[in-house]
């Protein structure tokens, strides 16, 4: 575990430096962020501009969503997105072997090797329109609130990670689905909007939406003072059985890695 | 002519080689309508009109919007920014064929593709789903419309041109190419149409490029611009296009003239 935190603590280190080296891209790449931010929660803004309220969700607490979600994706984006991106192309290329040879855990080297420092401002503009959010709201907010809020941004991070990892783990056995990367980053943006609008959706791809239920809906959910504890178990442990099935298929994936291209 | 019709061929034949790959770029599309249709339809749930709109006029709008999105913006242009910086324009360069010409070929056989599945799935969709939807009865608007979407095509291709010359003097241009891509996924009406904006945005959103990509088009169809502001329309969007065409001409050769083939 030592060793763990040390060569984390050094790619943080790594990461920062690179960040440093290409300051054009940095202040690109800070812009598009925060463009971004604006853009989610401008767009929730003007769509309910003129209703109350909308699949039961009052006007100010679907805007707390799509706060909460840019604190979520932020965190995704800093932590995890890059690094399967990086993984699927690692794949593609057949360059894994760099990464299996290493004397690490071969998935704490393809899901964390690289950090988005710059998703760090985009978090922040979450938190701070979170912020007002719940002000506007009156919701009283407690340090175990908090605590929890912060939980269950984790529990989601793993669900969401756990997606991600599964399905680019499939793409050794066909490296050339190049396209799953893109079909992800549309799927996780799912996450943003409550459960209630997918009930239309036809029982067949209903199921499929599941998972994401236990996402970004809990942590808003602990602010509103809306989740009971029963709820809670339940993502807690959807989460931990995404976490030890992907675990599986990439152990299980990994045995079928040829190296092709490489 | 014989050579770009070669050109549109083998564009389908490429895409049909990775054709499980297209397959999720189409699950992708049909997902991101999915999403801006059921977030409309709840929208909508009790409200017989909002925002000036009937919900069958937005549903139509959004449903619509899916194969205006496929005609005007998909491209294959995204591509040029890396052509420029991996020296493989010099490909081109040394051929006798027109670069441009080559990617207007390419872009053709692209469109056309999604364009037929664009359809499937929205017949799909509406058997499906069975939304409620507005039929334009009037052959004279449904040409205007596509008269429109033409021009958002050709908008859109020159505008996607502009950005990958940036290749010429950056290796960056994904930073700039994904700024410009939130902006006009904002500003091109894909998600909600324009004019449900605050007055100020819709006045900004009209008097940029983006404007004339989705929601200029779906607006004739929907018949809802008047006689004037249909020709003011053509007419801004005609100077962007004139507009575009000579900022690609000039950035072109003064590309050409910096452009050292690196990597080759």
């Amino acid at each position: 575990m030592k060793k763990y935190i040390r060569v984390y603590a050094s790619l943080l280190l790594f990461n920062w430096s690179a960040m440093l080296v290409y300051r054009m891209d940095f202040f690109t790449k800070l812009m598009t962020s925060i463009i971004y931010t604006t853009y989610h929660v401008l767009a929730i803004f003007i769509l309910t501009n003129t209703v109350s309220s909308v699949f039961s969700w009052s006007r100010n607490e679907l805007l707390l969503l799509a706060s909460t979600y840019s604190v979520f994706i932020g965190l995704f984006h800093a932590f995890i997105s890059r690094n399967i991106h990086r993984l699927s192309e690692e794949i593609y290329y057949g360059r894994l072997d760099y990464m299996l040879v290493k004397p690490i855990d071969s998935q704490f080297a393809a899901s964390l090797w690289t950090v988005d420092f710059i998703s760090f401002f985009r978090i922040v503009m979450g938190l701070l329109l979170s912020w007002y959010f719940v002000g506007v709201l009156q919701l009283a907010i407690t340090p175990l609130i908090l605590l929890w809020y912060w939980v269950f941004i984790f529990v989601g991070l793993c669900i969401l990670y756990s997606i991600w990892l599964s399905v680019i783990s499939i793409t050794i056995f066909n490296p050339r689905l190049s396209n799953l990367i893109d079909l992800l980053y549309h799927v996780s943006e799912l996450t943003r909007y409550p459960q209630e609008m997918y009930q239309h959706v036809s029982m067949i791809i209903y199921p499929l939406l599941f998972p994401f239920i236990f996402i970004l809906i809990p942590p808003t959910k602990i602010l509103l003072q809306q989740y009971s504890v029963a709820q809670g178990i339940q993502a807690v442990s959807v989460a931990i059985a995404f976490l030890l099935v992907s675990r599986l298929i990439w152990t299980q994936s990994l045995k079928h890695y040829a190296s092709a291209s490489s | 002519m014989q050579q770009y019709i070669q050109i549109i061929k083998n564009t389908w034949a490429e895409m049909m080689t990775y054709r499980l790959n297209f397959i999720l770029w189409r699950v992708r599309m049909v997902l991101q309508l999915l999403v801006t249709y059921f977030l409309w339809f709840a929208i909508f749930s009790g409200q017989k009109e909002l925002f000036g709109y009937k919900q069958s006029m937005i549903l139509t709008y959004v449903l619509l919007s899916n194969i205006i999105r496929t005609i005007v913006l998909g491209t294959t242009t995204m591509e040029i920014g890396q052509i420029i910086n991996n020296g493989v324009l010099s490909n081109f360069l040394i051929r006798p064929i027109n670069f441009f010409k080559y990617y207007i070929a390419k872009d053709i056989g692209d469109k056309l593709l999604n364009f037929g599945f664009s359809l499937i799935e929205i017949t799909i969709l509406i058997v499906i789903l069975r939304p409620p939807i507005f039929f334009q009865s009037s052959p004279m608007v449904i040409v205007l419309a596509l008269i429109a979407a033409a021009l958002g095509m050709v908008l859109y291709f020159y505008f996607s041109l502009a950005l990958g010359i940036i290749g010429f003097w950056s290796p960056d241009i994904w930073a700039p190419r994904f700024l410009s891509f939130v902006i006009m996924e904002f500003f091109a009406g894909g998600l909600f149409p324009l004019d449900i904006l605050p007055k100020p945005l819709f006045l900004v959103s009209q008097s940029l490029p983006f404007y004339y990509f989705i929601y200029f088009p779906l607006k004739v169809y929907l018949g809802q611009l008047t006689f004037m502001s249909m020709v003011t329309g053509f007419l801004v969007g005609l100077c962007w296009v004139g507009a575009f065409i000579y900022l690609v001409g000039k950035l072109w050769n003064k590309g050409l003239r910096v452009y050292t083939a690196e990597g080759r």
